[in-house]
């Protein structure tokens, strides 16, 4: 029973920080213009993020620090402040997507337009990380979240054509009638999606928050394992339900709206009551993480005090980055701005800044002063540089990309 | 690093530059089509979005129509914008301006139809969106 308690921790990453409104947003609009063509981007993404997550949680576990604060020490304040600076912005713009998500999903239920939500979510989401416990907060998080699996269980309800998903899923290669910068686009957006460097930090500082040792390391990497590639199969869900109604019908999707209606096609009034509730647990779930990775990164490089389980007059400084993260990440969607467009800007900088925020963990755990016996091992050393080298090309390439495709119009 | 190395790292950097201005230029043109083109492409996805709607409403029991409205309102936003678009355009095509009003028309009746859960009109829509949205995948062949 411990055991499984302990798993919800991996749940609740891989549903909020790995399905989350980016995940929706891509995958949704990639599996109606590729349908499952793109199947290769998040496993390519579910790979790495389960490298690197395992790397950060091995980090966390043996060492009893956390990840910023090895990396600050390891690399020196210089190139941990580049670091720094790169997540932290990636991650604001993250939690402003999330929020702007979380309310879109409100007006969906309510027909009350977005942006009258958006101070009451970013109240309430400040409210929940101030008074509700960390471990109530990440079980009804993780299983109201597992609600989107309904986007799973629709697909056998459209009855489709097995063979022609599965044929998609199979290819790897841009289909002759799109445009090549278009599909590497969505590509670079679905695996930026699925690698989001707050998830990471989540994860490893939730590791200290649960005081992790090495007798944690098998938990730990059962999370990751688990956890991560179950997001990534409830992110294909979502691609899947596009496929089957929208690309049949050459339809591009560009809101979330759009996104309910194979569910509302598939179970009617229940279809859409559930997806509106998984949708609204895992963007919450998402935002308390984006919003506590922005604490944890700053307090982290700085030395500060910081943890959920602490006190604010505790900590003070860290509630504080908490509390101001939240109000910047409002005033963007409150501008009106689309979030669904925050979210693609959110995923593009994402990509870019992947590199500083992923080599340094790979640096540290092969650093046989901090993780001795429990350094990369070959096999760990292999993926994590593939990977990285992935991300390189990604990162080099997402700007260009969403220039000339116009953001993949 | 010796002055013959950064020179070969310049030559490269300015290739690399040259490529990929070379690159944007020709997927530009690859991707984006005419500005006519792509109201076309998103005209034809808003119609779509308003048939599934009305399929969606003649589900048992139907989709909540307050989250329908919403789609529909959606829909109704970007073909208002489309046309003030269209409209702006030099060389702006009637015959393009006129299904897109046709457009509208179709969201407004679909609203009514799903506010007032009205099966026959909801039927009527989706047969409209599907005539609607193959008349505007005929004029645009990229679709």
């Amino acid at each position: 029973m411990k055991k499984l308690l302990a798993l919800t921790m991996g749940v609740l990453t891989a549903i909020g920080g790995f399905v989350d409104i980016g995940d929706i947003v891509t995958n949704a609009t990639a599996g109606a213009r590729y349908g499952l063509g793109l199947t290769w981007a998040v496993a390519l993404g579910v790979i790495g993020i389960c490298a690197y997550a395992e790397m950060s949680g091995r980090i966390v576990a043996v060492a009893g620090r956390p990840v910023y604060d090895v990396i600050r020490e390891r690399l020196g304040p210089r190139a941990a402040l580049l670091n720094l600076i790169a997540s932290f912005l990636v991650t604001l713009l993250t939690l402003a997507a999330q929020i702007g998500g979380v309310a879109l999903a409100v007006q969906l239920a309510s027909g009350i337009p977005h942006i009258a939500w958006v101070a009451l979510i970013a109240v309430g989401l400040w409210i929940v990380i101030w008074r509700v416990d960390f471990d109530k907060l990440e079980q009804v998080l993780g299983l109201a979240g597992l609600a989107i699996a309904v986007f799973a269980v629709s697909i056998w309800w459209l009855d489709p054509d097995w063979s022609a998903l599965a044929d998609q899923a199979a290819s790897v290669m841009p289909p002759a009638d799109e445009a090549v910068p278009t599909y590497f686009y969505y590509a670079v957006t679905l695996f930026a999606a699925a690698m989001t460097p707050y998830s990471v930090f989540f994860f490893s500082s939730g590791g200290i928050e649960e005081r992790w040792s090495v007798k944690d390391l098998g938990t730990q990497r059962l999370n990751t394992f688990i956890g991560f590639p179950l997001g990534g199969m409830l992110s294909l869900g979502i691609a899947a339900t596009a496929a089957v109604v929208m690309m049949p019908l050459n339809m591009d999707v560009n809101s979330l709206g759009q996104v309910v209606l194979p569910l509302g096609l598939a179970f009617g009034l229940a279809g859409v009551v559930i997806v509106l509730f998984g949708f609204f647990a895992v963007m919450v779930g998402a935002a308390f993480e984006a919003a506590m990775s922005c604490g944890y990164m700053v307090s982290q490089y700085f030395g500060w005090h910081w943890g959920k389980r602490a006190a604010p007059e505790r900590a003070p400084r860290f509630h504080a980055v908490v509390a101001l993260s939240i109000l910047v990440a409002f005033l963007i969607v409150q501008t009106g701005v689309d979030p669904v467009m925050v979210t693609e800007v959110s995923l593009i900088s994402a990509a870019v800044a992947l590199p500083l925020t992923y080599l340094p963990v790979l640096i540290v755990a092969n650093d046989r002063e901090y993780l001795g016996e429990h350094v990369n091992g070959r096999f760990s050393n292999a993926v994590g540089l593939v990977m990285l080298a992935v991300i390189l090309i990604a990162a080099v390439a997402a700007i260009p990309l969403m220039l000339t495709t116009g953001m993949g119009a | 690093m010796g002055h013959g190395a950064l020179a070969r790292l310049r030559r490269c950097g300015t290739a690399i530059l040259a490529l990929t201005a070379l690159a944007s230029c020709s997927s530009w043109a690859a991707s984006t089509g005419t500005e006519q083109d792509r109201i076309t492409a998103t005209a034809h996805s808003q119609v779509r979005s308003t048939g599934l709607v009305a399929e969606t409403a003649l589900q048992e029991p139907p989709a909540p129509a307050l989250t329908l409205t919403v789609v529909l309102d959606e829909a109704r936003t970007e073909l208002t914008g489309l046309r003030q678009e269209l409209a702006s355009l030099s060389d702006g095509d009637e015959e393009l301006l006129e299904l897109i009003d046709e457009a509208l028309a179709l969201v407004g009746r679909t609203q009514g139809a799903v506010e007032d859960g009205d099966r026959e009109a909801l039927r009527e829509s989706r047969r409209h969106a599907d005539e609607l949205a193959t008349e505007l995948e005929d004029r645009s062949e990229p679709l």
